[in-house]
């Protein structure tokens, strides 16, 4: 199975989720979470994960996210115009981390950053662990762009709700990765602060050539995405 | 119904963290063990100490009466003149050949024996053999059974002895009635009154629950039976039995200070119990639970973990206790769990199960209370150095161990804490580091956690420094010790003759005439009056070679010198002119040296033969030296050999080699290093035990940020190995601050504690083994501590049920 772990210019990418399923729980209490489940993502195309509470948007960004395998079905990712393909459910542990770490920028709606670390070490971490600190200056240039560097050697603590998760958005887009996965990232703002940081999302998404799979429950949110997927 | 839902719930909270409650117990557990075996140990050493005077179970004595005195103290005893006394037992003491070898015989008055206070033991069931005055109770070491008959001296005068009972003891021992031994010794008048006074002895409850106590704290007095007769207290009378318990006393306070690690960390993970419940008690709080209710749930739970762990506790501290003492509870006759030592466990591991969780689960104290205990450790610590008594010098290491507790470590922390804090720019030239943004959070992961387990990182540092204090103090007294036998006891052989036997001058020629003697010594002691109270007197002979002994160039000529124990009670100093009176008249004397004399009772005095032999007209000359040739093929066979022409000779003579002398001596030594070090791993044991308490609630609280780090792209060995580091880091610092307070705690052992409790002084001595072992093991033990936590939360990241968090 080929992969890419050598960093380089953001890729672009496309995902192609196929009759996914999960199960989780042991013995009696196995059950199906999620359930053929497919989808798909363009680089710079944005698709909303939509459902109640227990329909399976976050395991489903997990298993995109190469953290959960799936029972069933396949994800596959196609980089640089079909020159790369990753089959995401037959890589390895190892392959797995190794895909997070080069092709995947992940928003949570918490613990969104290492609290030992300040706002713009943070943003600098993933470039850090894939040998890229000469994109350093970039990264940081982003906090600018998002409002928030002046905020850069604060530590998380010392932040809003809003200006931690514009800081995850800098972090999860330093190294240019392939895929932006969020999880109910603006869950825990209020409407003006939830606003600014979906607006940030999708620009910084588009810009940077990402493909975003973002899972919410906000309906003003979904009616922005390219395309919605809604789980039951 | 509230309250069994309510207990309900508490069960289910220590069932669902059995992790955290299986520490809680074995903290208390091992603290509790700690204090038992010291207990189990101490009580066993005690008696075999006093086997055979357990028989009489006396607790005072008086020397050397006469019959005639006796009888005058019986009397006035009987017309309620001193109505302590519960009996008065005459005994006659001396040395008899028995099957041609040297045995102790002791007659005892059995009429006048108390049966109801005195441990009868053997005696029990054969008074009447006993007292029809041809039976007799024999040690264990004299290889006889039950039944057997002994032959009683040699020659026409020659009597046989029906062995009636068997008591433990490892010297050659008869016990019988004293018309008997008047017999068997020629000799009337007893060698000594016995007497049991219990009530006399009120400090010796003090023993039961702290062994040594009485001895170091000097609490046995001499009692006065009026008409000039004083009893001695026979921890007064006993210098082997008193120096057996000042090493035993000192091993208990390690016992004690392992429970203190305990309770810290017991209050440690309560805290850390509390924390991770805060949100649930709000819960109760809301829908009406008092706090009261709240705390109640929480202090009984904490003293059924006590329980538990007391428990335990007091069956590993008996099996380590029965395996220090050479009887595991798998032998025939194991060491038995006696119900004061029982109890003691119970008690401690109860009371700090309790503790900690009231502590715990008192709300933070405002900024202005967090200066109370580093206030009281301050107060306590300067009390202390101000006091000349043995309680400020405890009072110094417990104010130490308050304040590594309440200053150094939470001061530590704040520097740590600070450095992160200001530790805020990205140097450009680590931009291209691989790993320094990693490294610079766990650094502060570290800072952070140094803060927030602060108690059980001080509760390792105190078993870390305690482990190197007392292994240091152990080891100085030893290499002191050692030195004196050195001078002492390096070369020949011992020869102490029964009393009324005296090394005469006809003696000394023919020990000198002997082929493979190559020099006899003759010493002779005196019991005198030095300043007005009694003290001994040892005279050997008025050459440098004794001198040396001493530490000494030149011979003393008519000067004198004094134990140190002598020279602090008497209150002299060396220069001084003192009064010695030996019954020959007041003579002043010059101070010339002091020497140490560990376990003496009375103050000591070394004198030349020359000018005090006459001096001294109640001198007794009943020992002496022989030195062997020292070379030569079977050298050791010939030293044989002559013990044997010797006790040939002096058949009531003890005859001993001093390389035997050495050995017996030393292994006090060595058995009480051997229980140290294994004090020393249960405090350590205890300190894993919080410390992984504390580091699993640590972690559960960070797994947010672990499973962020792994979204990341971080793999979990790398998370793993990031967890043990900080461990690491932690066992590291507990090391760095144990250094300090181990050094201090071995320095106020050697230069306060002993000299105050036992009148010696021990030359302060750190070697590098007991200050690199317990470091060694301590950062071992912070590792052991962090390593499940670590695994545990690697493993968990790799859970899929933890993503399903929708």
């Amino acid at each position: 199975m080929p992969q890419s772990t050598s960093p380089s210019a953001p890729s672009l990418a496309v995902l192609a989720v196929d009759g996914v399923g999960v199960r989780l729980g042991d013995g009696d209490g196995l059950r199906w979470v999620l359930r053929d489940v497919s989808l798909s993502a363009r680089p710079g195309h944005a698709v909303v994960l939509l459902g109640p509470s227990g329909s399976g948007k976050s395991t489903l960004l997990n298993v995109i996210g190469g953290i959960l395998k799936p029972d069933a079905g396949s994800i596959r990712l196609t980089l640089d115009a079909g020159q790369e393909t990753l089959q995401l459910d037959a890589l390895s542990e190892r392959q797995r981390v190794a895909y997070r770490r080069r092709h995947v920028g992940f928003v949570f709606q918490f613990f969104n950053l290492v609290p030992t670390l300040t706002v713009a070490e943070n943003v600098l971490l993933p470039l850090e662990l894939n040998g890229r600190m000469d994109r350093a200056e970039a990264a940081l240039n982003r906090l600018d762009a998002l409002g928030i560097g002046g905020a850069r050697n604060r530590f998380p603590e010392r932040l809003s709700g809003g200006e931690q998760q514009r800081a995850a958005i800098a972090r999860a887009l330093a190294h240019g990765p392939s895929l932006l996965l969020a999880d109910e990232p603006t869950g825990n703002l209020d409407a003006g602060n939830s606003v600014r940081v979906a607006e940030c999302l999708w620009q910084e998404a588009r810009e940077s050539g990402a493909a975003l799979v973002l899972a919410t429950h906000n309906e003003s949110i979904a009616k922005r995405a390219d395309s919605v997927v809604s789980l039951r | 119904m509230r309250t069994r839902l309510l207990l309900r719930r508490q069960a289910r909270y220590l069932l669902r963290a059995p992790g955290a409650t299986a520490a809680g117990i074995c903290a208390t557990a091992l603290g509790v063990a700690s204090i038992v075996a010291v207990h189990l140990v101490s009580e066993l050493i005690v008696s075999r100490l006093q086997q055979s005077l357990l028989l009489s179970g006396h607790t005072h004595v008086v020397r050397s009466p006469s019959e005639e005195s006796y009888f005058e103290l019986r009397e006035r005893w009987r017309r309620g003149l001193a109505p302590e006394v519960r009996a008065m037992t005459p005994v006659l003491e001396g040395h008899a050949a028995v099957h041609g070898q040297p045995a102790r015989l002791v007659g005892i008055d059995w009429l006048a024996t108390d049966r109801t206070g005195g441990g009868f033991g053997a005696a029990q069931g054969a008074a009447l053999e006993l007292l029809a005055g041809d039976a007799a109770l024999a040690s264990r070491g004299m290889g006889v059974a039950t039944g057997d008959v002994v032959r009683l001296g040699a020659g026409p005068a020659a009597a046989e002895l029906r062995i009636a009972g068997v008591f433990d003891g490892e010297e050659r021992s008869l016990v019988m009635d004293i018309a008997a031994a008047q017999a068997a010794l020629q000799r009337r008048d007893p060698s000594a009154i016995w007497i049991h006074a219990p009530d006399a002895m009120r400090f010796h409850a003090l023993d039961r629950w702290l062994p040594g106590a009485s001895a170091a704290l000097n609490l046995s007095t001499a009692m006065n039976l009026g008409g000039g007769v004083t009893a001695e207290a026979l921890d007064q009378t006993q210098p082997a039995r008193r120096f057996a318990m000042a090493l035993m006393f000192n091993l208990s306070a390690l016992g004690c200070l392992a429970l203190f690690v305990a309770a810290f960390l017991i209050y440690q993970s309560s805290y850390a119990s509390v924390a991770r419940r805060a949100r649930d008690g709000d819960r109760l709080l809301a829908i009406g639970v008092s706090r009261g209710q709240l705390r109640a749930l929480f202090v009984g739970e904490g003293a059924l973990l006590g329980a538990i762990g007391a428990g335990l506790g007091c069956v590993l501290g008996w099996a380590l206790a029965g395996m220090l003492a050479d009887s595991p509870l798998w032998a025939e006759t194991p060491l038995a769990l006696t119900g004061t030592a029982a109890t003691k466990g119970a008690v401690a591991g109860v009371g700090v199960g309790a503790f900690g969780a009231i502590a715990a689960s008192q709300p933070p104290r405002p900024r202005r209370g967090r200066w109370l205990f580093p206030a009281f450790a301050g107060a306590l610590l300067a009390a202390s150095v101000l006091s000349n008594s043995l309680a400020a010098a405890f009072g110094i290491i417990l104010a130490l161990c308050i304040g590594q507790i309440a200053l150094v470590t939470p001061g530590a922390a704040a520097l740590a804490n600070r450095w992160r804090k200001a530790d805020h720019a990205i140097p450009r030239h680590r931009r291209r580091s691989t790993s320094a943004i990693r490294r610079r959070a766990s650094r502060r992961a570290f800072a952070g956690q140094l803060r927030e387990v602060g108690v059980a990182v001080s509760a390792l540092s105190i078993a870390i420094a305690a482990a190197m204090g007392i292994d240091a103090m152990v080891e100085s007294f030893r290499r002191d010790f050692a030195a004196l036998l050195d001078r002492f006891y390096f070369d020949a052989l011992r020869i102490e003759l029964a009393a009324p036997q005296q090394v005469d001058d006809q003696a000394m020629r023919w020990l000198r005439a002997l082929p493979d003697v190559a020099s006899a010594r003759r010493y002779g002691n005196a019991e005198v009056l030095l300043n007005g109270h009694p003290a001994l007197v040892r005279i050997g002979p008025d050459d440098a070679l004794e001198a040396s002994r001493y530490g000494r160039a030149e011979a003393l000529d008519d000067a004198v010198l004094l134990s140190e124990g002598g020279a602090r009670r008497l209150a002299v100093v060396v220069g001084d002119r003192v009064r010695i009176d030996g019954g020959a008249g007041e003579r002043l004397a010059t101070i010339a040296g002091l020497f140490s004399d560990y376990g003496a009772v009375k103050p000591r005095i070394a004198a030349s033969a020359q000018p005090w032999t006459a001096a001294l007209g109640g001198a007794t000359f009943n020992e002496a030296t022989v030195a062997p040739h020292p070379t030569g093929a079977g050298a050791a066979r010939r030293r044989g050999a002559l013990a044997e022409t010797i006790r040939a000779r002096f058949p009531r003579a003890q005859v001993e080699d001093h390389a035997q002398i050495r050995a017996r001596a030393l292994s006090a030594f060595d058995r009480s290093h051997e229980l140290s070090s294994r004090l020393s791993l249960l405090a350590l044991g205890v300190a894993v035990a919080g410390l992984y308490a504390a580091l699993s609630a640590l972690h559960a609280r960070r797994r947010g940020e672990r499973l962020l780090l792994y979204t990341l792209g971080v793999g979990r060995w790398s998370i793993g190995r990031l967890a043990l580091a900080e461990s690491l880091g932690l066992g590291a610092a507990a090391a760095a601050l144990a250094a300090p307070l181990g050094v201090a705690i071995a320095w106020v052992l050697c230069e306060l504690v002993n000299p105050r409790a036992f009148g010696w002084s021990i030359s302060f001595h750190i070697p590098l083994a007991s200050v690199v072992w317990p470091v060694l093991l301590g950062v071992g033990a912070a590792l052991l501590a962090g390593l499940l936590p670590a695994l545990r939360s690697t493993r968990a990241l790799a859970s899929p049920a933890r993503y399903a968090l929708e």
